[in-house]
């Protein structure tokens, strides 16, 4: 099942909006404005699905979610554009932030660059080619992630909160279940001790967990090519860790809820929680501190930058240790807790 | 009816029993949307802001420094490291301390002028979520920096070409959301996908824990029908959903001030719709699954898929076309756009109508289910 | 005369070669045949261990679950095609507890009522009757899930009876309750049949449960193997009972020797005991104790003792697996 999450998301989850619907009232419709709406539509960001004939259907359109954007270009392009006096009107769905927030860039950019393109162009004509050329030229360089692939920035996280919402139902399922149907009694009445039991039920969770997590890489390098720069068994290690901490959590939840349907509810809350508050997607530091805070307590937001610098960035033990110390207390302190609870809960 | 009817309130008045006495699991399908609806209206961020920015500035002159300004004016970064060496930005880089690097070449303004320089910007491309806004701006302030030199130029060779600096201006207007609030796009969103969570499980969960208690054994030994059974588990279920639908948007309106631009009584038909279908989805469940653990997982993978899937977050608009059809399986993914519709754009039926004809669909599960619930014996 | 027994022959409960299969991985006839009948006003109990087919039988019966072949009807109505009008006139207490937990008892007894179409107007004195009668009025406002298991087995019999019914089915009902409990439970469905004239069929591993009804009928493997009064049941065991405790440290060889000897119909080991069924009580007693002796196997307590329903019913099993697979294991 991981699997089959891993790759819907893998596949889904994209920021970056390209090919947004677009719907172009041209007033002009001569070669400037043709021009200038190729310009557009060859950045690969917008996507010219009709030509309207009044500003009105234009508004009409992105109204019923016909298209995201609405280009207005006005009578007498051309001749504007010679003057220097042309304003193209540029209408956003403001209702979605990824693609408002995409076309509003790429529009400006895209814009920028015909304007320059058509002014080197005049330069050159009159034959002052040279002075047109940009002095200076800026070099964009994107780190770990030369295509800014979604997918590298999602996966990881991805992996991390898979990880922590099974581990979480496993346990649950196996205790809480078996303190419903009475088994646990039958169980205690044996010589077994209360942290042999536990162990015991790690265990097998582990295993399956690490088996789970052995496919999800699987599919990640090769099916979506996201690299793992980092060192294999210092990734096993963290893993190994992670995983604790998780079914420590795990087990709290088990002591604290009385029966099933409860402890689902909580494990529900926490990985609802977990999404927002964790660093998965929303910057952490754009976080107000109060939430920011939050995101401490659950094992989630110190393994994703962990998870994210192992295997995109291919950093080793010298970087992120704090995480991995913090991350390691929070594992022993949540499972001491977990354990003494549990303890008190038999009695 | 009145035997049917007098049966059907002896289901809605046990069902009541049961929510009211299991009232942690009713707090919690309460407290969860509201405070999922919290985090998330304090912490989605779309557009990332304050990122911190590390400048190896070979220079020192006016020009690079102006250079500098624009970005940190910009809103979008906050200058975090001075540093020395370009090895350093890309340590701080790699230990996650910035998440953009630039390296201005020394003697910007010669360089200028002998038509040579090159601005090296690094981005932390690992984190491609804060950089998909940090990218656009950098560009475009990057671009716009190159480009002020030669039309400065231009200028003072007399060249100039015409009022404006660029012959091509553009003028964007952000519709139904001006201030790009953030807010605005969630609040609605969230509200529309925890409510359907909610008429899944909680319908799911009572009919299969009946099962597994075994009173549904006990149950098929009455005159009651089972789809008596089914309609009295209905009813307080769909009442409570629609509770927590009020509270939510009242939170959204009073608290967070989203407005809502549309007409409530035509929200409230199709809220009720939307309801019902995902009631119906949960029919649907409790007929797949045989255990309440199984119940469970199916509503956790329901939960994932509704989060990313769906339009609440990321747009669908790039999505391959077979998860666009996942997504399509869900109630909320046709719901989204109407909420949005009537409470942010304003708009009516006649943009609405695709979706709305979809939430009926789903409704129509109802009668493919028919022979299924209304079996009157144990296989 | 005629007229009771026209009266008594009214069947309410009849099956009639009645089949159940379970198709899952392999097919599974859990009820193999049965025909049987219960009169107005008899008590029937159906008796027969762990897997018998007791509670697919009850369940097929009420229309709970298809047949597969043969008939079922409770008072005239057939189990498949007329199943709410059973549900109308018959009382079903199932064998796990399968009342709503976290109801309390007046509520459940509300709930069940109201399902059943009691009048309103009805209720409260009925629902007062069926607590005093099942002794359940000081508990009225506790949750069903803190009721003991006696009493939450009296609680789904008083459910049972809301709607007046007829007819009564009960799948093992004393299971996992006390004996002080099961006796009062008993005393119950005793005064319904006297006071009200109910039929009642009910399933139960308890063999002094089954001294109490009207007829019984031995279920083993999905089918009826006996059927008669308990009399009738007990003079099916073979010959008459001697009862005797050996040497505990020569018990195989005691139980071994008795057994190769003439005129030994069975023997049965009950604890520390051998049973020995023998075709004439005097006679072999006789016989048994001077062979023991002479093999200096001491004995205790031999003596001739009434057969009950256990040693009959024991015995019948043995017979058929006889019958099924040459041995008695």
């Amino acid at each position: 099942m991981p699997l089959i999450q891993i790759i819907l998301f893998g596949f889904a989850v994209t920021m970056n909006v390209r090919h947004i619907p677009t719907v172009v009232f041209d007033q002009s419709r001569d070669s400037a404005s043709r021009a200038y709406l190729d310009s557009l539509v060859n950045s690969q960001y917008f996507n010219i699905t009709a030509m309207l004939s009044s500003q009105q259907a234009v508004r009409q359109a992105i109204d019923n979610n016909q298209a995201q954007v609405g280009i207005v270009i006005p009578p007498d392009f051309a001749m504007k554009v010679d003057r220097g006096e042309a304003t193209a009107l540029i209408l956003v769905d403001g209702a979605d932030p990824f693609v408002s927030l995409s076309a509003y860039y790429n529009a400006n950019i895209v814009t920028q660059a015909q304007s320059i393109q058509l002014v080197t162009d005049e330069l050159t004509q009159a034959g002052k080619g040279a002075l047109a050329t940009n002095p200076l030229v800026s070099s964009l360089h994107i780190l770990y992630n030369p295509d800014l692939k979604d997918l590298w920035f999602v996966v990881p996280g991805l992996i991390a909160l898979i990880l922590q919402v099974q581990s979480i139902t496993l346990m649950v399922a196996a205790i809480v279940r078996e303190r419903e149907t009475g088994t646990i009694e039958q169980i205690l009445v044996t010589p077994i001790r209360p942290i042999e039991l536990l162990i015991g039920k790690m265990i097998p969770n582990v295993i399956l967990l690490g088996f789970n997590l052995v496919m999800i890489l699987a599919v990640s390098s090769i099916g979506f090519h996201v690299p793992f720069q980092g060192n294999l068994l210092l990734f096993v290690g963290l893993v190994l860790i992670y995983v604790c901490a998780c079914i420590g959590l795990g087990l709290l939840i088990s002591t604290i809820s009385e029966n099933q349907p409860q402890a689902f509810q909580i494990n529900m809350m926490i990985t609802l929680m977990g999404l927002v508050v964790s660093g998965f997607i929303f910057p952490r530091n754009a976080l107000p501190p109060v939430i920011n805070w939050l995101g401490y307590l659950f094992p989630l937001t110190y393994f994703i930058p962990i998870l994210r610098g192992v295997m995109s960035k291919g950093i080793g033990l010298e970087i992120i240790w704090p995480l991995v110390v913090a991350l390691g207390f929070y594992a022993v302190l949540i499972m001491a807790v977990a354990a003494k609870t549990f303890k008190q809960d038999l009695d | 009816m009145r035997k049917s009817f007098q049966r059907i309130s002896a289901v809605v008045r046990k069902d009541a029993i049961h929510l009211r006495r299991d009232w942690h699991t009713l707090f919690l399908m309460i407290a969860i949307p509201v405070i999922e609806l919290f985090l998330l209206a304090y912490s989605a961020t779309f557009t990332a802001r304050h990122l911190p920015l590390a400048v190896y500035d070979q220079s020192h002159d006016t020009q690079s420094r102006a250079f500098v300004d624009s970005l940190t004016n910009s809103g979008y970064f906050d200058l975090a490291l001075n540093a020395n060496s370009q090895a350093e930005i890309i340590k701080a880089l790699d230990d996650g301390q910035v998440k953009i690097g630039v390296v201005i070449p020394s003697d910007l303004s010669q360089h200028i002028d002998r038509q040579t320089g090159t601005l090296l910007i690094l981005l932390d491309g690992s984190d491609a979520y804060s950089l998909q806004s940090a990218y656009g701006a950098v560009n475009a302030l990057a671009q716009k920096f190159s480009m002020d030199l030669p039309l400065q130029t231009l200028q003072e060779n007399g060249l100039s070409a015409g009022q404006n600096a660029l012959p091509i201006d553009t003028s964007v207007q952000t519709l139904y959301n001006p201030s790009r609030e953030d807010l605005y796009f969630i609040i609605p969103g969230v509200a529309a996908m925890l409510l359907q969570m909610f008429a899944i499980l909680g319908i799911a969960m009572t009919i299969v824990r009946e099962r597994e208690w075994g009173v549904a054994e006990q149950l098929l030994a009455t005159p009651t029908r089972p789809l008596e059974n089914i309609i009295g588990k209905i009813i307080p279920y769909f009442a409570l959903s629609m509770f927590e639908m009020v509270v939510i948007h009242a939170l959204g309106y009073f608290w967070f001030g989203v407005p809502f631009k549309g007409s409530l009584p035509l929200y409230l038909v199709l809220a009720a719709l939307f309801v019902s279908s995902s009631l119906c989805v949960g029919l649907l469940l409790s007929t797949i699954a045989t255990t309440q653990k199984q119940v469970q997982t199916i509503g956790a993978l329901i939960l994932l898929l509704s989060f990313l899937l769906t339009g609440l977050i990321f747009s669908r608009i790039p999505m391959p076309w077979w998860t666009q059809l996942i997504g399509t399986v869900l109630p909320v993914t046709h719901f989204i756009p109407i909420v949005r519709g009537i409470m942010v754009k304003g708009v009516g039926l006649s943009a609405l109508w695709p979706n709305v004809v979809a939430l009926v669909l789903f409704n129509l599960i109802l009668i493919v289910l028919l022979p299924v619930l209304s079996r009157k014996r144990m296989d | 005369m005629i007229y009771t027994a026209v009266f008594m022959s009214e069947a309410v409960i009849v099956a009639n070669h009645l089949v159940k299969e379970f198709r899952s991985n392999r097919v599974v006839r859990a009820v193999n045949g049965v025909s049987l009948q219960v009169d107005r006003g008899e008590v029937f109990g159906l008796i027969g261990p762990d897997g018998a087919g007791k509670t697919t039988l009850a369940r097929v019966i009420l229309g709970l679950l298809s047949r597969t072949s043969g008939e079922s009807s409770i008072l005239g109505y057939d189990s498949m095609a007329h199943p709410y009008e059973i549900r109308e006139r018959v009382g079903y207490v199932a064998q796990q507890l399968t009342l709503p937990p976290d109801l309390t008892v007046v509520e459940n007894m509300r709930f069940f009522a109201d399902t059943q179409g009691v009048p309103r107007s009805a209720q409260a004195k009925r629902i007062a009757e069926l607590l005093e009668f099942t002794g359940l009025t000081q508990f009225m406002g506790r949750i069903t899930a803190r009721l003991s298991g006696g009493m939450k087995k009296k609680l789904a019999l008083a459910c049972s009876l809301i709607h007046e019914p007829d007819v009564l089915l009960l799948d093992e009902p004393t299971l996992g309750v006390d004996p002080v409990s099961r006796r009062e439970f008993w005393a119950l469905l005793s005064t319904l049949r006297a006071t009200q004239g109910l039929t009642i069929l009910v399933s139960t591993p308890y063999m002094d449960e089954a001294e109490r009804c009207n007829q019984i009928g031995l279920i083993y493997q999905g089918q009826i193997i006996a059927n008669g009064s308990p009399q009738q049941i007990k003079a099916l065991s073979p010959g008459q009972l001697l009862e005797l405790h050996p040497d505990p440290d020569r018990f195989d060889e005691a139980l071994r020797l008795i057994q190769s000897l003439p005129g030994v119909a069975e023997v049965q080991t009950y604890g520390a005991l051998l049973h020995v069924f023998v075709d004439n009580a005097d006679r072999r007693l006789r016989e048994i104790e001077s062979s023991l002796t002479q093999q200096q196997i001491t004995v205790s307590g031999l003596r001739p003792i009434e057969p009950r329903m256990e040693e009959a019913f024991i015995s019948l099993i043995n017979h058929q697996r006889l019958a099924e697979t040459g041995t008695t294991r």
